[in-house]
């Protein structure tokens, strides 16, 4: 008893999330559908496949046939000997809506095997997703991303207006990450304005193509400011204070020596000797300055190796600021393309 | 007195803060002692003298008139004071390390005429000028002055001239405080040797024009 109970429950929750699973935002609109809808969700599922397909029947719309269609899948599913009906359904939902996913953790796994079997077997391109990207032509690209899901040979090109750019031709399958550098054959970049990229996939008989707009904007590349200073280098002191010495004094002592040695020298003995007031006056004043200078702060004496460090750092600030400029210029040459994603509804 | 302040006024506004001064005036105070023929015949005295300076590249020169009034020192046998007017000129040609090649011309006249020995001579000589620090200056010189002339006659084979010189002032050179000192040693000869011999001292400003 405990174990039917436990096989009800389970089949219980594997219908509610295959019915939940195929519901998609707001509920069927067609009367016959909604009654499929309830038997489906009192697991009453041969009844819920009978009215699925009367309301097929009916004039349906859109959202209605992909309901109506997934209904039937979960529903064949569950059947025994429904699994091939199942797929059928399932392709039906894929080519209404070829972006249709299940959510793996809340869809039973017969339903989830169903629904990857059809999906297989349909040659698809679905998740076609461009980034946003902002790039100087010629230097870099926008990454596309898409899944094909089947092999298949897969054109990939930008469409705006006239202009038509090859953006990529190969055999792939599964995951495709492509690179689109917008740029022209000619390496030009490609002219601002609105791109639908579509991505064309065939395989023998069977072909699919998915689109997604884009916005390309042109602009101009940032220029390079000029240094106005070396980084990590900064000039040095033109002058430097130099250490106190005795020169002063000493030379103020030689000269006033001499000039006394020279007047006791040179006097006339015959002349007497006089008060010698003059040189005192005058070397006692030397005498006191050279003291004075030699104990005074020194003066500031231009620093010959700075004045040395900074003339090469000027120079080399003039070289930085003319190469700068050089690669200004070529920087002006250039074009920065930004690609941004039109959303769908705009 | 007012024409002088005027003057002096006049002067200063015309100094410019310029960071080497080209052309400097001043005016100095003096004393100085004078002696000829024996210890017996000595004066000193005391006057004002005025000076004018030149820089030009390497050539530097200055212009100097001092008037002292000279009187007997005690002990002295002279009985005449005098006035003394003494022009000197000094032309120099600068060399290299703050030494300069000199030349110039001294004229010392007395009044009245014959107390002393009028003279003029022609200098020729060199000049060390050692800078202290900013705005100071210290400078030595020695001259032989040859071609001597006196009011008296008389013929002079030795005279020299030693001079020490002392300028401190603003490091721009605009204004500046001086002392000079001017030793001269003359051996004259007429008949018998005359010998003269003048110690001076100037102490006073200048001022840098331009």
């Amino acid at each position: 008893m405990t174990g039917m109970r436990r096989a009800a429950l389970f089949i219980l929750a594997v219908l509610a999330g295959a019915g939940s699973a195929a519901a998609q935002g707001t509920g069927p609109q067609n009367a016959t559908l909604k009654k499929a809808q309830q038997a489906f969700d009192n697991l009453n599922l041969p009844q819920a496949i009978t009215l699925a397909q009367q309301a097929l029947t009916q004039h349906l719309g859109a959202g209605d046939q992909e309901r109506a269609y997934a209904l039937l899948g979960g529903a064949y599913s569950n059947q025994p000997d429904g699994f091939d009906k199942a797929m059928n359904a399932f392709r039906q939902v894929l080519l209404i809506n070829p972006e249709r996913t299940l959510d793996p953790n809340r869809t039973p796994t017969k339903t989830l095997v169903a629904f990857n079997m059809a999906l297989s077997t349909m040659l698809l391109v679905r998740g076609i997703q461009v980034d946003s990207a902002s790039f100087v032509a010629g230097q870099g690209a926008v990454p596309i991303r898409f899944t094909v899901t089947s092999p298949a040979r897969v054109r990939v090109r930008a469409v705006s207006g006239k202009t038509t750019v090859a953006i990529d031709s190969s055999v792939q399958n599964g995951a495709v990450s492509l690179r689109w550098n917008a740029t022209l054959p000619n390496g030009d970049p490609v002219p601002a304005g609105d791109y639908t990229v579509v991505v064309d996939a065939s395989a023998e008989q069977n072909s699919f193509s998915a689109a997604e707009r884009v916005h390309v904007a042109a602009g101009n590349v940032d220029t390079v400011a000029h240094l106005t200073a070396l980084p990590g280098y900064s000039p040095l002191p033109v002058t430097e204070i130099p250490p106190r010495s005795w020169r002063p004094f000493g030379v103020s002592f030689l000269y006033a020596g001499i000039a006394g040695a020279g007047t006791l020298a040179l006097e006339n003995s015959q002349l007497g000797t006089g008060t010698r007031r003059e040189l005192y006056v005058v070397a006692g004043g030397a005498l006191v300055t050279g003291l004075v200078m030699m104990l005074k702060k020194p003066a500031p004496v231009p620093a010959q190796g700075n004045i040395l460090y900074n003339r090469l750092l000027d120079e080399q600030l003039v070289r930085r600021n003319a190469d700068i400029a050089q690669q200004n210029i070529a920087l002006r040459r250039q074009v920065r393309l930004t690609v941004t994603p039109i959303p769908a509804a705009k | 007195m007012t024409r002088a302040l005027r003057g002096l006024g006049l002067v200063l506004a015309l100094a410019s803060p310029a960071a080497a001064q080209r052309v400097t005036v001043g005016v100095q105070g003096v004393f100085a002692d004078y002696r000829e023929l024996s210890s017996a015949l000595t004066y000193s005295g005391g006057g004002f003298a005025g000076i004018a300076q030149l820089n030009w590249h390497k050539f530097s020169g200055d212009f100097q008139v001092a008037k002292i009034n000279y009187n007997p020192t005690s002990g002295s046998l002279a009985t005449d004071k005098f006035a003394s007017t003494q022009f000197d000129a000094h032309l120099r040609w600068f060399l290299a390390s703050g030494v300069s090649l000199e030349t110039g011309y001294t004229k010392r006249d007395v009044s009245p005429d014959f107390t002393t020995q009028n003279f003029t001579a022609i200098r020729l000589g060199i000049r060390a000028n050692y800078g202290l620090g900013p705005g100071a200056n210290l400078l030595l010189r020695g001259n032989y002055l040859a071609a001597s002339k006196f009011s008296g006659g008389g013929t002079a084979p030795l005279a020299l001239e030693l001079g020490l010189g002392l300028s401190v002032g603003s490091a721009s050179g605009r204004w500046r405080i001086t002392g000079d000192y001017e030793f001269q040693r003359i051996d004259r000869k007429t008949s018998v040797p005359v010998p003269i011999q003048q110690a001076m001292a100037r102490i006073g400003a200048a001022v840098g024009l331009w």
